[in-house]
């Protein structure tokens, strides 16, 4: 993917002055969708390395249990249980990544859907800690100090916590894109075209893939700290299976060849879908149809539309 | 000891539960080389239908059984011939399209049913009592029909031409064409076998576990789960570790409580996966 300056420009002005116009329920709809981008460029990084997950719940549910934990329990400020947040499910992808990243195929998809049933039922589980089915409740809002205002609290109003999610967002998917684009994504890319032949030319496999797993995963464990404290709470249901399967089939639909795909597939189909929010039960048939139109339909997902338009049109004429 | 007793008695009706859907699940990962989701759907559908023709329509329990396998089967039929059949040996794609077929199903159930759970009234009553051991009647016919299946299953597969033919096909799906094997007719015989077998599972364990549309996801992991372990494409070896998925539910759910019980369910997993990934008794697949 080259960079087009001009239209990436746009779109960050136009994400920087479009809540001031928006209504409330938009504005949440978008702090979800900035959420969801962030994972999914995380999956699609560990997707290039050629591993498909589909338990990215996992980090997510632990930055966000840690946060809350850290934040309730000991009233750590929110900046750092955040980090913590993210930090907690980087380590806990580092150990558990050089165990299981060797293994392959569907072996390994089933192993990531196990990690998070595994950390749904041990939620569940030890209630002392965790709360248990209720979760953890009144998780405190971030709270900084401006120069001039004093102390400002982010509370229950939207908008700061849009422009917080919005910077997340940035740095994370900025961060990931030059990774891609550097020495180490070009191996990324070898491993997933034929790992063999990487680990023959002296490749360390497994090394480069526990990167891109714990770096999605930090990335997927800040979100989810940033989710508990937005939300105000936690609970183990926000990290069912389903929701897993979901972030993956955005990331599909989307477009799994280049980054915009990862970007493109849950600002669409989240914002379309809540379109159809009136048809509250039936809301699940509009997005099971829509993935079944692309996949049958567009198997390159969602970006290569202006593609395939060019082709039509240059043919027509 | 009596506890003891009561307890495996449990973890095999458990077991009997999942072991005709998880048989169904291996044979299509062993010969489609995809992992249905939409696999724990067919149970819920069966178990669905049979509630609405006898409790609705008011028909004979066996007929109602008998017809609902047969709608879900052409179901099952449709959906493999244009929707799995060209993501066979595919990954990502193949998951997108039984997902979303998942969540098709699962919504329509929803709206056609409602959220409350459903109980086929049962048919056989009564319960055996040895020295202080419950077994329902319904519970002992269950395990015995799906041990019976479990038989039935097996000797297609060794004895009969197509059954040979299926085995051939997932070891080595090119040799198999080259052999003149139809793989298009492959494919659908094992789709009818194994939407027959998960869709029986839903009428016979209707009158037992209540049916609800949330059953099938839970129902397509712990299957998932259960062929994992025994070995994608082994049909022996999914049956004996829904068995052992049974006793582990059952013993750790009595001594510790239902969600310490998935908890081990799932490290069990993780534990043998990496120490034997291709499982009990599965060879290796390159998928």
């Amino acid at each position: 993917m080259r960079i087009r300056k001009v239209p990436i420009a746009i779109l960050v002005v136009l994400f920087l002055v479009l809540p001031l116009a928006l209504s409330e329920f938009w504005l949440s709809t978008l702090i979800s969708i900035m959420g969801t981008i962030i994972l999914t460029s995380g999956l699609r990084m560990i997707y290039i390395t050629g591993r498909l997950s589909l338990g990215h719940t996992f980090p997510v549910g632990i930055g966000a249990y840690t946060s809350a934990l850290l934040s309730t329990k000991l009233g750590l400020n929110f900046w750092f249980s955040f980090l913590f947040g993210g930090s907690m499910a980087a380590l806990i992808a580092l150990l558990l990544g050089y165990i299981v990243l060797r293994i392959g195929g569907v072996y390994f998809v089933v192993v990531t859907l196990a990690l998070a049933e595994i950390l749904i039922n041990f939620l569940l589980w030890a209630k002392p800690l965790t709360g248990g089915v209720t979760g953890i409740v009144n998780i405190p809002g971030p709270v900084i100090y401006l120069p001039w205002i004093g102390r400002f609290e982010f509370g229950y109003d939207l908008l700061p916590y849009y422009y917080l999610i919005f910077v997340i967002m940035l740095v994370s998917v900025g961060f990931m894109y030059l990774m891609e684009k550097s020495h180490i994504g070009r191996v990324f890319h070898a491993l997933r075209q034929n790992d063999l032949l990487a680990e023959h030319v002296g490749v360390d496999i497994t090394s480069y893939r526990v990167l891109a797993f714990v770096v999605a995963s930090f990335f997927a464990g800040l979100v989810g700290a940033f989710m508990a404290h937005f939300h105000h709470y936690t609970c183990p249901e926000d990290f069912h299976v389903t929701e897993s399967l979901f972030i993956q089939i955005y990331t599909f639909i989307g477009g799994i060849g280049s980054l915009a795909g990862a970007i493109v597939g849950p600002l669409a189909i989240i914002s379309v879908s809540e379109l159809f929010r009136f048809a509250k039960e039936a809301q699940p048939l509009f997005y099971a149809g829509a993935m079944l139109l692309v996949i049958m339909w567009l198997p390159g997902g969602l970006i290569t539309i202006p593609a395939l338009l060019k082709k039509w049109w240059s043919k027509g004429s | 000891m009596e506890q003891v007793t009561q307890m495996i008695i449990n973890g095999f009706v458990l077991g009997s539960n999942l072991v005709m859907v998880a048989m169904g699940f291996s044979m299509l990962i062993g010969i489609m080389r995809l992992i249905q989701f939409a696999h724990g759907e067919m149970y819920m559908l069966g178990g669905y239908g049979t509630w609405y023709i006898t409790v609705q329509l008011g028909l004979n329990y066996w007929l109602a059984l008998f017809l609902s396998i047969a709608i879900v089967t052409v179901f099952g039929i449709i959906l493999e011939r244009y929707f799995l059949r060209q993501f066979r040996e595919t990954l990502l794609p193949a998951v997108v399209v039984t997902v979303a077929w998942m969540m098709i199903l699962e919504t329509g159930a929803l709206l056609i049913f409602g959220t409350s759970s459903k109980a086929i009234p049962t048919v056989f009553s009564g319960t055996f009592n040895v020295k202080g051991i419950y077994l329902s009647k319904e519970r002992l016919i269950v395990s015995l029909i799906s041990l019976a299946s479990i038989g039935a299953i097996l000797l297609f597969m060794s004895k009969t031409k197509e059954g040979r033919a299926m085995r051939a096909v997932a070891r080595e799906t090119e040799t198999a064409m080259l052999m003149g094997v139809n793989l298009g007719r492959i494919f659908r015989l094992s789709m009818i076998l194994a939407t027959i077998l998960a869709a029986a599972a839903g009428g016979l364990l209707g009158p037992i576990f209540t049916m609800s549309p949330m059953v099938g996801v839970s129902m397509s992991v712990k299957a998932l789960v259960a062929i994992t372990l025994g070995g994608m494409g082994s049909i022996g070896g999914a049956a004996i570790a829904s068995y052992m998925l049974g006793m582990i539910e059952s013993f750790s759910g009595t001594l510790a409580g239902a969600d310490f019980a998935m908890l081990i369910y799932f490290l069990t997993l993780i534990l043998v996966l990496l120490i034997r990934p291709q499982g009990f008794f599965g060879f290796e697949y390159r998928l």
